[in-house]
């Protein structure tokens, strides 16, 4: 066998080994899951601290029975009609994962821009660039979503036309607007972490080498930082997944979307098992993403931490 | 190291500023009868009714009204106090007891930290807003209008919230502090005084400690400004620190009103208000960012000094100091030297 045969067969073993762990660190994950969010009813009755040990049990045997038979689960709507669970979830999971994707984008795309543009200009713009980015880190989310709402109605005022929809109405799903206010804190956060390693990586010798040759700033920038800075942005983006999925939390509400995160305040508290699948829902997504990112990083000089 | 941070410029400013918002925010009573009051209906000369409240940012200076007249201004600088209090008691309790769990995790059950850092990727991913709504649910408290809520049942409350929001924030600190650890421990000199015999208390005490030291205080500002947007979120959601009270509007609308007048409080009933009086919900959400900024300014200069890009004195600018010398001939006795007499001491 030639060596590089050997690497790929045993690349193979670790990649396998990695997913048949990891499927059961899955398992125990959602396990604590159900444990941790059923912990109120083991700790707490009619606002009195207690340890209520059988009534815990029951609960996670009881949404383990529910589990069996996912199709039967129902919610109750506002007006006291029941309606089955399940492909309602499956609809707004969808609809609420396709914010976040299109949001993340979206965020990448102008955060790289701008890293571009703060790369190739000059010392004192760069300087101005980093104290604007200071400031709009310190603006809460939730402000942001306010004066996006607010310029939108003035806009709407002036023109009288509105381009998208601002909330859900009629089966129209709003999606401009929320994947909008979805993509502030990320851009904010991809670009200071693009700034900070980009700085990092600027100071290697090879990029001397570059200048040396005559390469220009531009280029070099957009061939050789972006590819190198391309493995820690990927291994960065995990966090920047998990502060979406926060911030999906308060965007749902305001919008009043139909997404998933509504469904679970309105209808999901209430019920061990809904609030149950829709966490593990939010979970293994995120959980099968970061397997994903490490499989495809491995490829390129990753590596599995045991 | 704390004497650097305190002279670098971004942080002494931001953190002077702070204190002076938090100080004239303690002092808020006893100049309260000083500051503008509000009215609810506006009359001009004559008697006739020209406004009503809320009033806009324009028609009342600085900050505007609320539904009820009162001065937006008063509310959020009455506010502040206690919300910054609750911010901070929560970002240093969940720090002490996040470095006390993570580092002995580290130091005595690394075996138990390998599958504990693998299942603890849940606690990322469950948002602790929604950790913050279901344990929050049991204890809550909402009084009704006029009712008469007793001050042992509101300090119950609020104790139970802050324990939630500290106990919430403790799982993924603790596992950040411990991966910290771990890093910490595969140092050289770690591992050299492992081999000449140290205890692992020892190292704990010694070399992790001082090492963990430097960046505790950043980890403690981005802790208080987690806990401030925490606070936003539930604010928005409307759950109220310390309980709310649900007080009867004009036309049959309940608001939730904060018992505690804290900050948060003032976002959570007027949210439904943005379209027609936008001021009432950017107002405390002003003093929030303003806040945040401060602290941000304050990490980012600690930063600075950490990573040694803070401009220090030039070497030729540093006054060497002089050490006074005290010491005579009479302090020290020499040995083996023949004394006066001849004889051998």
């Amino acid at each position: 066998m030639s060596q590089s045969q050997i690497r790929t067969t045993s690349s193979f073993y670790l990649i396998g080994k990695y997913v048949v762990t990891n499927i059961f660190y899955a398992l125990a994950s959602l396990f604590c899951i159900l444990l941790i969010i059923n912990l109120p009813i083991l700790l707490f009755s009619e606002r009195h601290l207690t340890f209520q040990f059988g009534l815990y049990v029951e609960r996670i045997v009881s949404v383990f029975r529910d589990l069996g038979h996912l199709g039967d689960i129902t919610y109750m709507s506002e007006s006291g009609k029941e309606y089955a669970a399940m492909p309602q979830i499956w609809e707004s999971y969808t609809y609420s994962f396709s914010l976040i994707a299109s949001a993340f984008i979206l965020a990448c795309v102008v955060a790289f821009i701008f890293v571009f543009i703060y790369q190739i200009s000059l010392p004192p713009v760069k300087r101005i660039l980093k104290e604007i980015i200071l400031i709009v880190e310190a603006i809460p989310d939730v402000m942001a979503i306010v004066l996006m709402q607010m310029f939108f109605i003035a806009f709407y005022k002036i023109f009288n036309w509105m381009p998208f929809a601002f909330y859900e109405l009629s089966g129209q799903k709003p999606y401009i607007l929320p994947i909008l206010c979805l993509s502030v804190l990320p851009i904010i956060q991809i670009s200071r972490f693009l700034m900070i390693y980009m700085e990092e990586e600027e100071g290697k010798p090879y990029v001397l080498l570059l200048t040396g040759k005559g390469l220009g700033k531009k280029y070099i920038v957009v061939v050789h930082l972006f590819r190198n800075v391309m493995l820690s942005f990927i291994n960065y983006s995990k966090v920047t997944f998990l502060m979406m999925i926060s911030n999906l939390f308060i965007i749902e509400f305001m919008f009043n979307t139909d997404g998933i995160i509504n469904f679970l305040l309105y209808y999901g508290i209430v019920s061990p098992v809904l609030s149950f699948v829709i966490m593990s829902l939010m979970f293994l997504t995120y959980f099968i993403l970061i397997s994903i990112l490490k499989i495809v990083t491995f490829k390129y000089g990753g590596e599995f931490d045991a | 190291m704390l004497k650097n941070i305190l002279k670098s410029k971004r942080v002494s400013i931001s953190a002077s500023i702070l204190l002076l918002m938090f100080i004239v925010s303690l002092l808020f009573p006893l100049y309260e009868s000083h500051l503008p009051k509000g009215f609810k209906m506006q009359m001009d000369e004559n008697g006739t009714l020209i406004g009503m409240a809320p009033f806009s940012p324009k028609e009342f200076m600085p900050l505007g009204t609320d539904k009820s007249g009162e001065p937006m201004l008063n509310k959020v600088i009455d506010g502040i106090k206690y919300t910054l209090v609750f911010a901070v008691f929560v970002a240093f309790f969940r720090l002490v007891f996040s470095v006390f769990i993570g580092v002995s995790l580290e130091m005595y059950g690394e075996k138990l930290n390998k599958y504990i850092k693998k299942i603890g990727i849940i606690f990322y991913c469950i948002p602790t807003i929604f950790l913050a709504i279901i344990f929050n649910a049991p204890m809550y408290y909402t009084a009704g209008h006029g009712e008469v809520v007793e001050i042992s049942m509101q300090w119950k409350v609020l104790y139970y919230q802050l324990i939630l929001f500290i106990c919430i924030g403790i799982p993924s600190l603790a596992m950040m502090i411990s991966e910290e650890t771990r890093l910490c421990k595969r140092n050289e000199y770690v591992t050299s005084s492992v081999t000449m015999g140290a205890s692992k208390w020892r190292i704990a005490r010694t070399h992790v400690w001082i090492y963990l030291k430097d960046k505790l205080p950043v980890l403690f500002v981005q802790q208080v400004v987690q806990a401030l947007v925490l606070f936003i979120y539930l604010g928005v959601l409307g759950i109220l620190i310390g309980g709310s009270r649900s007080e009867n509007m004009d036309d049959d609308i309940t608001k939730a009103v904060s018992l505690t007048s804290e900050l948060s409080g003032l976002i959570a009933g007027s949210y439904n208000d943005i379209f027609i009086a936008p001021w009432i919900i950017l107002a405390p959400l002003i003093a929030f960012s303003l806040i945040i900024y401060l602290l941000n300014q304050i990490v980012e200069g600690m930063q600075e000094v950490l990573s040694g890009k803070q401009k220090f004195k030039k070497i030729s600018e540093v006054k060497p100091k002089l050490v006074e010398n005290n010491l005579t001939a009479e302090l020290f006795e020499f040995a083996n030297i023949k004394s006066q007499n001849g004889e051998m001491q």
